[in-house]
């Protein structure tokens, strides 16, 4: 390790950080100012024009970060010594993403105790329970509201279980030196990501605008609030479930959100993979950035394997 | 010998005249003196109120209420209601029955007229006030609390009426007495209502056109900075006959690497001055809020007091995400790798974002001050506040989005210190041979690692709340206290992430001006770990009044109690270390002893608040106030001052001013605590905290506070002085003025380009010792 | 290219991805394979936990213990395979279990402190 390093050892200069920065503060206030500004106070709609100067300025300086890795070989610029066993048995950005994955898990851990905190302060509904007129004493979960579809909550978590899936067979295939095996497994990926999304989108609009059970009520009288069972919702939700709704409602759709922006987040930096495997290709020597990927992936859908049973089942 | 014999009986003179000078909470009967003409309006309601300290002042206590309709047409009549609570009369039961109690009340523009008997209008005069009180009146106004009466509105509805009311309520007991006149014991109190027509607006307090005062400042300071910018290039311009663009080109040269560096130095210098900057922003808000503090103040006084609210929850928020935590990551991201005998960072990019998210999320942060008020509901939020219609907006919006930007600040750079710390270390420095900063950044980041997502989470939700209008704090069957359990969890390990970093400092400056390694090392690294794991159980002493679940107060209460001993373990090992070496008293060691003087009496504090009966007295009162700046100034500034003096050689390579650092040091100490100290007393005697005015008993004592805190604020202009003086005109450092033996100091000052061309082996401290003699 | 890859290549092709047996139904030396079997595994699991939902038992527990389960299960499967930690060196799963603890202080002390709530903290310690 000697004079031939010093070359290798200076340090990166690049103004994306910055402008990823600036292009934020310019995002938000748009959004702020979009929603809650105003002469009164409740969005000034001009406003939302430099929402979207900020959102392109965000594209912009990720394209200007990445745009270092786009012509290496690799994505490993620096050779970074290790001095230490135990801690050097895996590699640094590894390291680092399993890191990261810990602030993930605190993120949705938080999620969910808001919810377990608001779901055992109130009995669940049952028939014999007095839930008052509207239901308001007791917790009519979105797992009722989703009963009669729930076909479509399986689809996404087979979606997601099949795209954790291909991208350890896209791992496997660029260990196995075949670069477009590679890319194929990783437009899979997307597809069913995004697929994921869509059919998540089309499920929220569904419940919210209260086209997920029977247009006759099954012959229910929903003021009387039946047995659930009989896909009765009762009447908390006649107008549709969203998330002004009820807490049931909020916190449904904030934590299946959180989870959706984290897949969106995933498609984006899958959409770089897709493209650099196109490219280069990824092999034997180089393919890192597939299992960092692959990690966060894995997580997203670990994350969905806690949200499906005590969001969409229960 | 005779000369440092007479200087310390000089500081203990200062100290005993200090200590009998404060003041011992009597009020100073002054008095407010307003310059208008009648007797109420010059005195208030105090001919009631004859012999009693409260003769002349208003009573917070006393709540007056006006019910009127939102606005007015013009030339309409209305009835309106004037209505009075607290005071005496609501302590039944009354000595002598049944007065309650009177008014006076009259109005800008538009014409009053009373409806009954019990509200007339004497001849000549535009008021009204409350009948009963003069020989041969009819009406029974003086046994009432509430008035009704009729207001006609002026011809035009562009204006805005001001009704000013003084109210009082008695307690009785001077009926026979004096004359039907009234005696001690009755409390009155005046309060202003506006009353805007259909046309007119109501602008926080100014009138229609006038600037808001933080806007006067930004604008302020834009001229000033852009005539001075003409200046300096036109200068350039004529001087060196350069062009503009030559000009330009030159100035973009030299900003331009600081825009996109990736040096753990530049981004660790950044992060300083930063800091620093906001530090002094958040001292300006503090001093308003003591000036606000000064006496006992109506609203509009000197700032509304929405306008109050803003300026403790910027000062807050600044003070801890924008100033403190930004020093301690400047320190860290320049030390770190020169302790660590890395080369920088894991992810230097990473560590360039994490900075920049700092500036923009501040600008963010206090964009509400240009959109009608700042975020006005404390730093720590609480909902149902925050989520509701009556906190500022789009202020708290911002003050939440701002926060967002921050926290993904630190979060990523929590993740770059842990890979780095564990990962990059030279040979030879194993975990337990680290020097004790770097110790304290490692457990400082893995703190932040898992409590700010937590926060992150709990602003996602409250930004939900105001913006999408879900439920979690703002609905019906919504729990507040859900925030509170939120937020405490984040916020009770962060006030650890700032105080362990000054922690670690104050070990490696004791260690190296004592001239021997810290006393128990290991016991200092598992305190510190110890103090990092039970934090995350201890953040329900925050909400001991809310009626939280007895057995998590028990457990907390136990936990709570139980973090003093690591503590005390590190500050006795302190101790140990200065008891066993031999001491040198310079300016970073004077601050450090200052330290650890300061912060044991914010622990003793701590510790009193921890107990539940004491802490259900003090929660919210200014004891607290005084606690946490005990540990926040008094641990953290004063130990980030020291490394300032102490690390300044190294990063600039200059030495600052000794003596100015000494009287620096004297300043502040002496101010400080003068200035804090009193808010023990002030909070025992009831003093809540986040009010904008409070008794009129007290105002002695916060007198004295706010004058001394604003010598506190003149006194640091010594440090920042010392700072530019000594970049240019100190005397050269070297590589290692103080002789200590960490890594940081194996290279020069201030460390090349490449901090280390050789990744270098560390030695035993003893070893190294030996070599330097 | 970079030697840090090169090294955790050689790193790779020194162990062999062995499954279990009962997971694979047999050896395997074939890594796709045996991570589409996981997969397989895995659908299996998703199909009795909504197949146990659709019952609607009556006891709480019993669902709980249902869902809860199996959600473990998939979650050892997803971290044991996918995300490699059968096969990682134990820095990995050493990290992974930090933050079980902070997770139990945050489930119970947000989770079930509202008076009553299902397992409230005072009834499980029988205050």
């Amino acid at each position: 390790m000697s004079d031939g390093h010093d070359e290798h050892h200076a340090h990166i200069e690049t103004p994306a950080p910055f402008l990823f920065c600036v292009a934020t503060a310019i995002m938000f206030i748009g959004l702020v100012m979009a929603t809650a500004g105003g002469e009164d106070k409740t969005g000034d709609t001009g406003y939302w024009f430099v929402f979207i100067i900020g959102l392109i300025g965000i594209f912009t300086a990720f394209f200007m970060w990445v745009q270092d890795y786009w012509n290496l070989e690799g994505e490993e610029d620096e050779h970074i010594e290790t001095y230490h066993k135990f801690w050097d048995t895996i590699s640094t950005r590894k390291f680092g993403m399993w890191i990261f994955l810990l602030t993930e898990v605190m993120v949705f851990s938080t999620l969910l105790s808001a919810y377990l905190r608001y779901r055992a302060s109130m009995p669940d509904y049952s028939p014999d329970i007095d839930c008052g007129l509207y239901f308001e004493d007791c917790w009519v979960p979105a797992a009722d509201v989703i009963r009669s579809h729930l076909i479509f909550g399986v689809i996404n978590t087979f979606a997601l279980l099949l795209s954790s899936l291909t991208v350890v067979l896209a791992l496997y295939a660029a260990k196995n030196n075949n670069p477009k095996a590679v890319t194929r497994y990783l437009a899979v990926t997307f597809v069913l990501g995004a697929m994921f999304l869509a059919l998540k989108l089309w499920e929220w609009n569904e419940m919210r605008h209260y086209n997920f059970w029977d247009e006759s009520h099954n012959g229910c009288d929903v003021l009387a609030g039946q047995s659930i069972a009989d896909h009765c919702i009762a009447p908390k939700y006649a107008n549709g479930f969203w998330l002004d709704t009820s807490i049931e409602g909020s916190t449904f759709y904030i934590t299946t959100g959180m989870h959706g922006a984290h897949v969106f987040i995933g498609l984006i930096a899958l959409g770089y993979l897709i493209a650099k495997s196109n490219k280069d290709g990824y092999n034997e020597e180089n393919h890192e950035t597939i299992e960092l990927f692959g990690l966060y992936w894995h997580y997203v859908d670990l994350v969905w394997v806690f949200v499906f049973p005590f969001f969409y089942l229960y | 010998m005779l000369r440092s014999k007479l200087i310390g009986l000089g500081i203990l003179l200062s100290i005993i005249f200090a200590v009998t000078a404060i003041p011992t909470g009597e009020t100073n009967p002054g008095g407010i003196d307003p310059s208008i003409s009648t007797l109420v309006e010059a005195n208030g309601c105090s001919c009631h109120n004859i012999g009693d300290g409260d003769m002349n002042n208003p009573n917070s206590a006393v709540i007056l209420n006006l019910t009127m309709p939102s606005n007015f047409s013009a030339g309409e009549t209305y009835t309106l209601v004037l209505n009075i609570s607290g005071g005496p009369n609501d302590i039944a039961p009354m000595e002598n029955g049944p007065n309650m109690g009177g008014f006076m009340l009259k109005v800008s523009t538009g014409t009053l007229t009373p409806i009954d008997d019990n509200v007339w209008k004497p001849e000549d005069s535009s008021y009204l006030t409350h009948t009963g009180g003069e020989e041969g009146q009819g009406g029974d106004g003086n046994n009432l609390r509430e008035w009704s009466f009729n207001w006609t509105a002026p011809d035009s509805d562009s204006l805005v009426a001001e009704f000013m009311v003084y109210g009082n309520s008695v307690n009785g007991n001077a009926y026979e007495d004096s004359g039907g006149m009234g005696n001690s014991g009755d409390y009155w109190n005046s309060g202003t209502f506006l009353l805007a027509g259909k046309n007119a607006q109501i602008t926080d307090g100014s009138a229609h056109g006038e600037l808001s005062g933080p806007k006067k400042v930004v604008y302020g300071f834009g001229i000033v900075f852009i005539t001075l910018a003409v200046v300096v290039v036109g200068y350039r311009m004529v001087d060196q006959d350069e062009s503009f663009e030559e000009v330009m080109k030159s100035y973009w040269k030299w900003i331009y690497p600081w825009l996109t560096t990736t040096d753990h130095k530049y981004i660790g210098t950044l992060y300083i001055v930063t800091g620093f900057a906001w530090f002094f922003i958040g001292g300006i808000l503090g001093l308003l809020i003591r000036w606000q503090l000064y006496e006992p103040r109506v609203d509009g006084d000197f700032l509304t007091y929405q306008e109050y609210n803003s300026t403790f929850t910027m000062h807050g928020t600044t003070m801890i995400f924008m100033a403190a935590m930004p020093i301690i990551f400047g320190f860290a991201n320049y030390l770190i790798p020169l302790q660590i005998g890395a080369r920088d960072l894991a992810f230097p990019r990473l560590n360039s974002f994490g900075y920049w998210l700092l500036p923009t999320g501040g600008i963010v942060l206090y964009m509400g001050y240009f959109t009608g008020g700042a975020g006005d509901v404390g730093w720590t939020g609480y909902a149902p506040y925050s989520s509701g219609a009556s906190a500022t907006r789009p202020g708290t919006d911002f003050w939440v989005a701002g926060q967002l930007m921050l926290g993904a600040s630190s979060t990523l750079t929590a993740v770059n210190f842990l890979v780095t710390m564990l990962r990059m270390r030279a040979p030879g420095v194993s975990l337990m041979k680290m020097p004790l900063f770097a110790w304290s950044i490692l457990v400082t980041v893995f703190l932040l690692l898992l409590s700010i997502p937590v926060f992150t989470v709990a602003l996602i939700l409250l930004m939900a709340d105001r913006t999408f209008g879900s439920l979690y704090f703002s609905g019906p069957d919504s729990d507040p206290i859900l925030w509170q359990h939120l937020f405490w969890y984040f916020g009770h390990p962060e006030v650890y992430i700032v105080i362990l970093p000054a922690f670690g400092v104050l070990s490696e400056i004791i260690s190296t001006f004592s001239r021997r390694p810290i006393f128990g090392y290991t016991s200092m690294v598992y305190a510190m770990a110890t103090i990092g794991i039970i934090s995350f159980v201890v953040y329900g002493h925050h909400m001991f009044t809310t009626g939280a679940d007895p057995l998590f107060r028990f457990i907390v209460m136990l936990t709570t109690m139980l973090v003093a001993v690591p503590t005390g373990i590190k500050i006795f090992n302190w101790l140990a270390t200065m008891t066993g070496g031999s001491v040198v008293l310079n300016t970073p060691m004077m601050f450090s002893l200052g330290t650890i003087i300061t912060f044991t009496i914010g622990g003793i504090t701590g510790i009193i608040l921890a107990s539940i009966p004491l802490d259900i007295a003090f929660h919210d009162t200014y004891f607290v106030v005084a606690h946490f700046h005990y540990v926040l100034i008094g641990g953290t500034m004063f130990s980030f001052i020291a490394g300032v003096y102490y690390w300044y050689p190294k990063m600039t390579g200059k030495m600052m001013n000794e003596r100015l650092g000494i009287i620096h040091f004297a300043a502040t100490f002496i101010t400080f605590n003068a200035a804090f100290y009193p808010m023990h007393n002030v909070g025992i005697s009831g003093m809540p905290r986040r009010y904008a005015t409070y008794d009129a008993s007290l105002t002695e004592l916060n007198q004295f506070i706010s004058i001394f805190a604003i010598l506190f604020g003149l006194a640091q202009l010594i440090f920042v002085y010392n700072v530019f003086y000594s970049y240019r005109n100190g005397k050269e450092a070297g590589d290692n003025p103080w002789n200590g033996w960490s890594l940081e100091w194996a290279t020069s000052s201030p460390p090349p380009e490449n901090s280390f061309i050789e990744i270098p082996t560390l030695l035993d401290a003893e070893e190294e010792a030996k070599k330097s003699e | 290219m970079s030697e840090e890859t090169k090294t955790k290549n050689s790193h790779d092709e020194h162990h062999d991805h062995s499954f279990p047996n009962w997971v694979t139904f047999g050896h395997t030396d074939d890594p796709v394979d045996g991570f589409i079997k996981i997969f397989a595994w895995l659908v299996f699991w998703t199909i009795l936990e909504v197949l146990a939902i659709v019952q609607e038992f009556d006891s709480f527990a019993l669902n709980m213990l249902i869902l809860f389960g199996i959600a473990l299960i998939k979650c050892w499967y997803i971290c044991s395979f996918f995300m490699h930690m059968t096969w990682d060196p134990p820095l990995v799963y050493q990290t992974a279990s930090v933050p079980l603890f902070f997770l139990a202080v945050l489930f119970l002390a947000v989770g079930l402190t509202t008076p009553g709530a299902v397992d409230d903290l005072a009834t499980i310690c029988g205050f």
